[in-house]
Formats: structure tokens, C-alpha cells, sequence
């Protein structure tokens, strides 16, 4: 073969080869195309799909917020309408016993002091409920303002002294001086205080309570921590866990020897939460408990 | 078979040979395609049988001898067209170690009807690195051509010792690399 039919049929070649090549391109070119408008299909419907389920949970999520508020606004109302009967029932029931006391009817005065002691129990709950509904609504306002420490839990500790005075309880209150004041709501802290030592004085006999208040430094912010310990009943590690959850007492049996909602410390927790902090909870059954919660010193509660 | 590997056979024997007798064994081949190859088509392996048996009667060279030039030839393609498999290769070893899990990763993204050899390494012993390659094609001189080229790209003293688990057909052959 000589050089010029050598390249004459190369040329051929090559042309052929480039035919199809360009045959080849077409093709992938059109399956490129058939498959960017597929895409484009599902993109399409994936977007519609995701406008419907948004909206859906959007509407469920109005749905829900419509049933909280309902709620809120039921319980309020019925708190209302709980407390003015009841305050009537507890101001009678008291000017009953005087009366027969008066009148030297013992047997009468102590059925009347039932009926006192029971709507006092009553209004007790009633409040625990209205607060707790009003911290989960996120509806509880604070009062923020410098307190004092140590007088603040001196004054609780004496508006307790007759219940922890009534089980032989001695009572300890340690207040280190490193921190003397708290930007906080007093009324909620004096709350959360009552009720772990009422606690405290409630599950501890011929034993001590104790009450220590000191700074600490956690990451780049200084907590005030204010432990609460008895040397009480204590609570059984299973039902640690649920101590804060409400109705959660440590069992049936507790709300029958006792007295008590469960309320209490469900509503002390979201309290301590609601004031920049949180609870925790250490017991040894028969041994005592250390209730500790924490608020915040620096950076203080911004309302 | 892949037609990358038909232009380049071509090529490689123009250089060899010349364009003349090129075409001439194209034309005594009779090949379906006509020898019209496009880098991006697939076409039959025996059209590379037919045509590799063809070159290496006008060389007056032993079929795997040619084989394994075209291995060679093969490396210096890839080494120019496919520049970033290269990048960040160490040596030998290295590149052998991605061949499965890159390489031809890689490849069947492009070509999913590509009919791949598949190379599985192993390193038993440090130092030693064992390439099983397993292919119906019986290529194994190809293999041993890309091999050679890549030891001699990366300017490493290797060792290569070869064993044909097939009986001589070339399908499955253990390449064991000793660094000298």
C-alpha cells in the first residue's frame, strides 16, 4: 500500500470515527437533557410536598397553641372561682372554732379546726396549681430586685421554726459572706425555700435541717448555690428520677402518712428555672436529703 | 472494550510501524467497526485480538512482547490525560493501593458499562506488596507493562516477580512487588 492510500483511508476512518462520536455526544446530550427535566419534575413536587406538610404543621401547631391557651385560661378561672369559696370556708371555719372555744365546746372547736385545716390544705394546692400553669405558659412575671441573702433566709427560716420546731427538729442556717446580695424575684425565692423546708421539716424527726448559701463559679458564670439538707426519711434512688415530675411523691404510701400534693416540687423546679437556674436532688434512703438549686449571680437574671 | 484503548493501539503502531502497514492490517483484519475508533465508544475485544495479533506478525515480535509496550504506551497516556490521579501519589505501592478503590471507582462513574480487570492488593510482609489481578480478557501482560512503567515513573528499584494461577491463560496472575 503506498502512502497516499494509506492516508486516503485514514481519512475515511477518521471521519467515520468522528460521526459517531458526534452520533455518541448526541445521544448523551438528549439523555442529559430527558434527565435535568426529570429532576426538574421531582424538585418541583418534592417543593410541593413540603409547602403541604408545612402547612399542615403549621395549622396543628396553631391547633395546639389555641388548646394550651384554653387550658391556661380554665385553670385561671377556676383557681379564681376555687380561692373565694374556699377563703370563705378557711375565715369561717376560724371564727367557728374561737366561737366554740368561747363558748368552752372543745369537741365542736377541734371539728371546726378540721374544716380550717383542710381548706388551708385546699388553698394551698389551689395556689401551687394556679403558679405552676402560670410558669408553664411562660406567664409568670418577675420583680427583679437586689435582695439580701442572709436576711431573706433568716425570715424564712423563722416562718418555718413552728413545723420544724413540731417534729423535734434543730434548725442550721450558714450563709457565707462572699455573697450578700442577689438580683432576683423574692417573693419566687422565698416560695422555693418554703417549700423545701417545709419538706425538709415534714420527712425529718428528732433530726437536724440545715441551710447553706454560697457563691460558686460554673464555665464563665458565678451561680449563688443554696443547698437545703435534712437528715431525714431520704428517698429511694428509683424514685429519684421522677421527683420533680408533678403528682411524682416517692411513692402512694407518702401521700397518706404525710399530707402533700406532689405539686410542690414540680412547681419549685420550674420556679428555680424561671429564675435563671435549676434544681438537684442527692438522698440516701433513711439517711437525709440535699435538695440544691442554683441562681445566677454574675451575669445576674435579666428580666 | 473500551475504545480509548483501540486509539491508542493505533497510535502506538503508527509510531512503531508506519501509517502504511497500519491501514494494511487494518484492512486484513476485517474488522466490524472498519478500524473507525472513537475514544468514547465500546467496541468488541476480539477487534483488539484481531489487531494486536496483526501488529506483532509485522514486528516479527511475540504477541505478549507487544502487549507489554502497550502497557507502557498505555501509562504515559494516562499519566497525560488523566493528570489528576497522579497528584499526590507518593510512589509505586501508593498508586497500586487506589487503583480499586479510586481509580476504577472513578471509571464506572463515567462508564457504567465498562468491564473493568479488578487488581486487589494485599501487604502481607512490609515491603512486599501483592497485586492479584483477575481478568476474563487474559491481560495479564498489559498489567505487567502498566506495572513496569509506573516503577519507572516514580524512579523506584522494585522487583516483580510474576505467577499465572491459570494455567498460562493469562486471567489470573499474582504480581508480587519487592522493594530491592
Amino acid at each position: 500500500m503506498d502512502t497516499l492510500e494509506a492516508l486516503r483511508r485514514r481519512i475515511k476512518r477518521e471521519q467515520r470515527a468522528r460521526a459517531e462520536a458526534e452520533r455518541y455526544a448526541e445521544e448523551k446530550t438528549r439523555a442529559l437533557f430527558e434527565r435535568s427535566r426529570e429532576l426538574e419534575a421531582m424538585k418541583e413536587n418534592l417543593e410541593r410536598l413540603v409547602e403541604a406538610r408545612t402547612a399542615e404543621l403549621a395549622e396543628a401547631r396553631d391547633l395546639a397553641i389555641e388548646a394550651s391557651e384554653a387550658k391556661t385560661a380554665f385553670v385561671a378561672n377556676l383557681s379564681h372561682e376555687l380561692r373565694t369559696p374556699l377563703n370563705a370556708i378557711i375565715g369561717y371555719g376560724e371564727m367557728l372554732g374561737e366561737d366554740l372555744r368561747a363558748l368552752e365546746l372543745e369537741d365542736l372547736a377541734h371539728d371546726a379546726l378540721r374544716i380550717l385545716s383542710a381548706g388551708n390544705y385546699l388553698m394551698v394546692l389551689v395556689n401551687d396549681l394556679l403558679d405552676l400553669e402560670k410558669v408553664e405558659s411562660g406567664e409568670l412575671t418577675l420583680n427583679l430586685e437586689e435582695v439580701e441573702i442572709e436576711p431573706l433566709l433568716v425570715s424564712v427560716g423563722e416562718l418555718i421554726a413552728p413545723q420544724v420546731e413540731a417534729n423535734r427538729n434543730r434548725f442550721e442556717l450558714d450563709v457565707a459572706d462572699t455573697a450578700t446580695t442577689i438580683r432576683t424575684d423574692s417573693t419566687r425565692l422565698r416560695q422555693i425555700l418554703h417549700n423545701l423546708l417545709s419538706n425538709a421539716a415534714k420527712f425529718t424527726g428528732d433530726g437536724l435541717i440545715r441551710v447553706e448559701s454560697f457563691p460558686e463559679l460554673r464555665g464563665e458564670a458565678l451561680f449563688l448555690i443554696i443547698e437545703v439538707k435534712d437528715t431525714g426519711i431520704g428517698i429511694a434512688a428509683k424514685d429519684l428520677p421522677r421527683i420533680f415530675q408533678r403528682f411524682a411523691q416517692a411513692g402512694p404510701s407518702i401521700a397518706r402518712s404525710f399530707g402533700g400534693t406532689g405539686l410542690g416540687l414540680a412547681l419549685t423546679r420550674r420556679l428555680c428555672q424561671r429564675l435563671g437556674g435549676d434544681i438537684s436532688v442527692a438522698s440516701k434512703l433513711g439517711a437525709g436529703s440535699r435538695f440544691r438549686f442554683w441562681l445566677p449571680l454574675d451575669p445576674p437574671l435579666d428580666a | 472494550m473500551k475504545g480509548v484503548i483501540f486509539t491508542e493501539l493505533l497510535e502506538m503502531a503508527e509510531g512503531a510501524l508506519s501509517p502504511e502497514i497500519v491501514e494494511e492490517v487494518i484492512d486484513a483484519a476485517e474488522l466490524p467497526s472498519g478500524g473507525a475508533y472513537t475514544a468514547i465508544g465500546t467496541y468488541p475485544f476480539s477487534e483488539l485480538q484481531a489487531l494486536v495479533t496483526g501488529f506483532a506478525a509485522r514486528m516479527e515480535a511475540p504477541v505478549s512482547e507487544l502487549i507489554h509496550a502497550f502497557g507502557g504506551h498505555l501509562f504515559q497516556t494516562f499519566l497525560r490525560t488523566h493528570s489528576a490521579f497522579f497528584t499526590d501519589v507518593r510512589d509505586t505501592f501508593d498508586l497500586l493501593r487506589r487503583v480499586e478503590d479510586e481509580i476504577h471507582v472513578e471509571v464506572r462513574k463515567l462508564y457504567p458499562d465498562a468491564e473493568l480487570p479488578t487488581f486487589s492488593c494485599s501487604e502481607p510482609i512490609l515491603g512486599d506488596l501483592i497485586l492479584e489481578y483477575r481478568s476474563a480478557r487474559g491481560l495479564a501482560d498489559l498489567a505487567a507493562g502498566l506495572l513496569d512503567a509506573t516503577i519507572a515513573h516514580f524512579g523506584e528499584s522494585i522487583q516483580v516477580e510474576r505467577q499465572d494461577l491459570s494455567g498460562g491463560q493469562n486471567t489470573h496472575v499474582v504480581f508480587t512487588l519487592r522493594r530491592a
